[in-house]
């Protein structure tokens, strides 16, 4: 929705000015580094990645600083295992879990616990794919949008994120996140279209979705909102992403049971 | 709370009743040209130091003097002065109409007061234009608007380059009040903020109570704007209009009773997207792309004792992409007014008022598209007394009541989408007060005006109350049935003013006043946005309180020609509305969940001088000043800056009179950068660069200056038709000020800061015209 009344003023402001877009330099100051969490529990893979690193500076292009001597420890119901490091910041672990069971990570970095707890979702399988095809107008050159069929679970709140692939490549754009919250069809069978995707005929759509936890939504909700606009449109005032860590470290640790479905599209 | 009222009129009441035999002299003062009320006009007594009267928004006044042989003087700048010989033995009605001054030389006015009102009035912290004073400032494509050019002076702030929000003295954009003959106007913008919704020529006069407002204002923290349009020519039939670059205006007013009752209509359009209805293209000759105002005034005088009036304005702004896009928003009002008089010394107003703001948004085909709608209506009737007790006390006194009815937003999608549309449900308050206001001359020197504001707002049914747990999920919910109160509040806003003459060149002015408002709107974009939601105070949200402290002295040079002012002012905010991190503002029945509460401080030195004679007038004015906030939810609790925290902010006006008919103009204004939220590191996620923000508003865009030139040639400048063309250049030097400023990553991967500025130099060119 805002993002289409964006749309809509910035097409407005458009015709009516000459904008004028310049480089400029700006000067920002040095925080002091800071931990960031990136926590994955795949649960289909059977598998826990966790990535840590610390912030650097805004403009500098180094590669981040990867921590490798924290201890990262994963409960499952309250039994704790260690999750060993395997280099370049990288902590992974196999490890099974069923939905609707309790995990908790523990990451102790430099005497400082963070930690974060989740419960393991259900999952949300696609039904299936299918496809509609717009005539090209002047503000568009037409083509054909994909929409995801599947049944909401209904009772509790359900969250999913989708992910794209496009003829093989990861669409992986900050505005490609896209997450979203039941709230307006709970419980029923939905059609779900991928709006701002338009396809050719011919090609490979590949749609990976992943049932998410409430914190997960919340976080690549408010992600979006500060890398798409990177601190000059939607947002007032731009904060750090809401996280379900702990202990003032940044990042995600999520929770996801992933399905896909794949197309070629038709002739219309 | 009327046992209090009850007790200070009968005060009143026995204090002038204690004096020797006393009549008055009443009356209305208009302009003898086109019959037209003159606001403010002072009436004096020549042989009674100060004794006199300023007329009300009516033209009327009423002076009560002991019986004798007097001189009656009335004054209005622009207009030649009348003295009138009265031999008062009894009450009598004096009306006066008053002649235009020379007109060739003075149609570049700078004031419409008494040469030495600045220092002797007892307002402070109160701005004041008329149309005719802002004909020779340059302004952005030529359209001439009251509210940029009230920008420009001190306390007063521009929410920056397209966008006509403004800021009062650190306060956010809806804590001001803009009431259009007595009707709010929600949102007074067009274009997406380019232009305010005032077309001057439909203006009579505009007043902007910075503080110490009177207590018949009420109901925003920051400033009211008090926006009079004018009554329509009681004369002759005449017109005004104007031909610019993107819009035209028409004006034309007529009496259909002469002298008793008139009519006044006035129309503005853009054009800009008539050219598109050229194009081949059927999507883009289907494009609509424009806003109009129509304002319209009729007033018809039933008798000396009783005058009707109504007004109303109708505006819009559309956007249409073919039969894929439409947007459209604007303003309705409409005002009823019936003038009564009781006696010579109390005149009474009844006002019913209604207001609407609307907007809708569409979005593809009947089958697969969907609309969004959202309004707020308000019905709200008003009772005013003025009561002009003795010569040393006026007193005003009343009430009002509002209904309001909020449509935070309505979804309908098509008949082929299978999303349910979200029900939002309406809201609805009555927001009432009573007051009463007295100026009371003390002596000579000393002048207070006292008031006392009782306001109430009660949150009403039907609707469903939510409580929320930290989380922000629901906790509880209760349903109210229609009219069933929800949520009650109320308070006491005090208002004192006063003024001290040093001597008949300057004096000091002190004031205090407190405003609640019940009213808030929820924003989560940079600039003014067609989409903002209003919501009221309820359960959840407090009512916003504003205490101000303002002192000030004032003092004129060279026999009046030029004033000096500066004032000093406080202000503690109570009870400010912030957004938790990621806020859904839209469509969102419990957006009270989304809402943080905390507190605000505000203060400054605001200097002006002006000079109001000669052939070269303007003014100057730098204000020094501050807007902090706190709360517990943001910032780690430490205080931070609010957006519109600019501590210098500088503007200059000059107008010169090359000849009579040529005038040169120019402005600049000069402000500290906008307080932003900048990242001061980053991480990566997702394989995608993220911001690390550490302070909130830690930083500021660069400062804003931009210069502005335009010449006035007169044209023709007789009675029967004038016309004048205008030539300008906004943003002369083309100074790029920021309108956003993002982080992008560039071909070569690396973040870089770009700048976006809307405007380099806009030259346009106008031709006005009035019979």
């Amino acid at each position: 929705m805002k993002k289409y009344i964006q749309f809509v003023l910035l097409i407005g402001l458009g015709m009516f000015l000459s904008r004028c877009e310049e480089v400029i330099e700006v000067d920002l100051n040095e925080a002091n580094p800071q931990l960031v969490i990136e926590a994955n529990l795949n649960v289909g893979l059977d598998e826990l990645v966790v990535n840590l690193s610390r912030t650097g500076s805004y403009f500098d292009n180094d590669q981040p600083v990867r921590v490798n001597d924290a201890v990262v420890t994963l409960s499952v119901n309250g039994n704790a295992i260690p999750v060993p490091n395997e280099g370049n910041g990288i902590y992974r672990l196999p490890v099974t879990v069923m939905p609707s069971q309790r995990v908790r990570l523990d990451v102790v970095d430099g005497g400082e616990t963070h930690f974060a707890e989740e419960i393991v979702p259900t999952p949300v399988p696609i039904d299936s794919l299918s496809t509609e095809f717009f005539e090209p107008n002047s503000f568009f050159d037409g083509g054909t949008l994909v929409s995801i069929n599947f049944q909401e679970p209904g009772g509790e709140k359900n969250f999913i994120r989708v992910k794209i692939i496009r003829n093989g490549e990861l669409l992986d754009a900050p505005d490609d996140i896209i997450v979203e919250e039941d709230i307006l069809s709970d419980g029923q069978y939905v059609n779900y279209p991928m709006f701002g995707y338009f396809y050719d005929v011919g090609e490979d759509v590949q749609v990976i979705m992943e049932s998410i936890p409430g914190a997960a939504f919340e976080y690549y909700s408010t992600l979006v909102d500060i890398t798409v606009s990177q601190g000059g449109g939607s947002t007032a005032a731009p904060a750090n992403p809401n996280t379900n860590i702990q202990g003032g470290a940044l990042g995600l640790f999520n929770v996801f049971i992933a399905d896909t479905a794949s197309i070629i599209i038709p002739t219309p | 709370m009327y046992r209090l009222l009850t007790l200070i009129l009968c005060t009143l009441l026995w204090a002038s009743s204690l004096s020797a035999q006393k009549y008055s002299i009443s009356g209305t003062v208009k302009d003898g040209s086109n019959g037209e009320d003159l606001i403010g006009a002072t009436v004096f007594i020549k042989e009674l130091t100060n004794t006199g009267a300023f007329t009300n928004e009516y033209g009327y006044y009423s002076i009560t003097i002991p019986e004798g042989d007097y001189t009656v003087v009335f004054r209005y700048v622009g207009f030649e002065v009348v003295e009138k010989s009265v031999s008062l033995t009894s009450d009598q009605t004096l009306n006066m109409e008053l002649a235009l001054e020379n007109t060739a030389i003075d149609t570049v006015q700078i004031t419409a007061k008494l040469d030495n009102e600045n220092v002797t009035s007892n307002e402070m912290s109160v701005l004041k234009l008329n149309p005719k004073e802002i004909e020779a400032i340059p302004v952005l494509f030529g359209e001439r608007d009251i509210l940029k050019t009230m920008q420009l002076l001190p306390g007063v702030q521009s929410a920056g380059d397209g966008n006509s929000g403004f800021y009062v003295r650190g306060g956010a954009t809806d804590q001001n009040l803009i009431l259009l003959d007595e009707a709010p106007v929600y949102n007074a913008s067009h274009l997406l903020g380019f232009f305010s919704v005032f077309n001057s020529d439909a203006i009579k006069d505009v007043t902007l109570y910075k503080g110490g407002g009177p207590a018949q204002y009420g109901g925003r923290a920051s400033s009211v704007m008090d926006v009079r349009m004018k009554d329509g020519n009681l004369k002759k039939f005449s017109g005004k209009g104007g031909i610019g670059i993107i819009s035209s205006r028409l004006t034309l007013e007529t009496p259909f009773v002469k002298d008793k009752g008139s009519v006044m209509v006035s129309g503005r359009r853009t054009y800009g997207d008539l050219f598109l209805k050229l194009s081949r293209d059927t999507t883009l000759n289907q494009t609509q792309l424009y806003f109009y105002d129509l304002n319209a005034k009729a007033n018809y005088k039933i008798n000396d004792n009783n005058r009707i009036y109504l007004s109303g304005y109708f505006g819009r702004d559309v956007f249409k992409f073919g039969d894929q896009f439409g947007f459209d928003w604007g303003n309705s009002t409409a005002t009823l007014r019936w003038n009564h008089l009781f006696n010579e010394k109390l005149f009474s107003n009844t006002s019913l008022i209604y207001s609407n703001y609307n907007y809708s948004f569409n979005i593809g085909d009947d089958q697969n598209g969907f609309g969004l709608s959202s309004q707020i209506e308000d019905w709200n009737l008003k009772q005013d007394f003025t009561w002009f007790a003795s010569s040393d006390h006026q007193v005003r006194f009343g009430g009002q009541l509002i209904h309001h009815n909020f449509v935070p937003g309505q979804l309908e999608v098509g008949s082929e989408v299978t999303i349910t549309p979200p029900v939002i449900d309406s809201r609805y308050a009555l927001e009432g007060a009573l007051y009463v206001q007295d100026e009371w001359k003390v002596n000579n020197r000393l002048n207070i005006g006292a008031g006392l504001r009782w306001s109430l707002f009660n949150n009403i049914g039907d609707g469903v109350a939510y409580t929320f747990d930290e989380e922000g999920e629901i906790a509880s919910e209760t349903r109210y049935d229609r009219w069933e109160s929800i949520a009650f509040n109320q308070g006491l806003e005090p208002r004192i003013s006063t003024r001290y003459l040093l001597d008949d060149k300057s004096s000091l002015k002190g004031s205090y006043n407190r405003n609640f408002q019940y009213l808030h709107l929820l924003s989560n974009s940079v600039s003014t946005s067609p989409t903002d939601v209003y919501v009221p105070t309820s359960n959840i949200v407090k009512p916003q309180i504003a205490d101000q402290v303002a002192v000030g002295y004032f003092r004129n040079f060279k026999e009046n020609m030029f004033e000096f002012s500066v004032e000093g002012y406080y202000k503690w905010l109570q009870n400010q509305i912030d957004y938790k991190n990621g806020a859904d503002l839209i469509l969102n029945n419990t957006v009270e969940s989304e809402l943080v509460f905390g507190e605000g401080r505000a203060y400054g030195l605001e200097f002006l001088v002006r000079k109001t004679k000669g052939k070269l007038t303007g003014w100057a004015s730098y204000t020094l000043s501050r807007s902090l906030r706190t709360f517990d939810a943001i910032n780690g609790g430490e205080e931070f800056r609010a957006r519109q925290d600019r501590p210098h902010d500088v503007s200059l006006t000059l107008i010169y009179e090359v000849t009579p008919r040529i005038t040169v103009s120019g402005n600049f204004v000069y402000y500290s950068g906008e307080a932003v939220t900048f990242p001061s590191g980053s991480y990566e996620i997702d394989g995608i660069t993220v911001p690390y923000y550490t302070e909130r508003n830690g930083y500021r865009v660069p400062d804003y200056h931009r210069m502005d030139v335009g010449v006035t040639f007169r044209l023709n400048d007789n009675p029967k038709w004038k016309s004048m063309l205008n030539v300008s250049c906004f943003n002369v030097y083309g100074r790029q000020n920021p309108f956003t400023i993002s982080f992008q990553e560039n071909d070569m991967g690396n973040t870089e800061a770009v700048r976006l500025a809307l405007f380099r130099q806009v030259p346009s060119i106008s031709y006005d015209f009035e019979f």
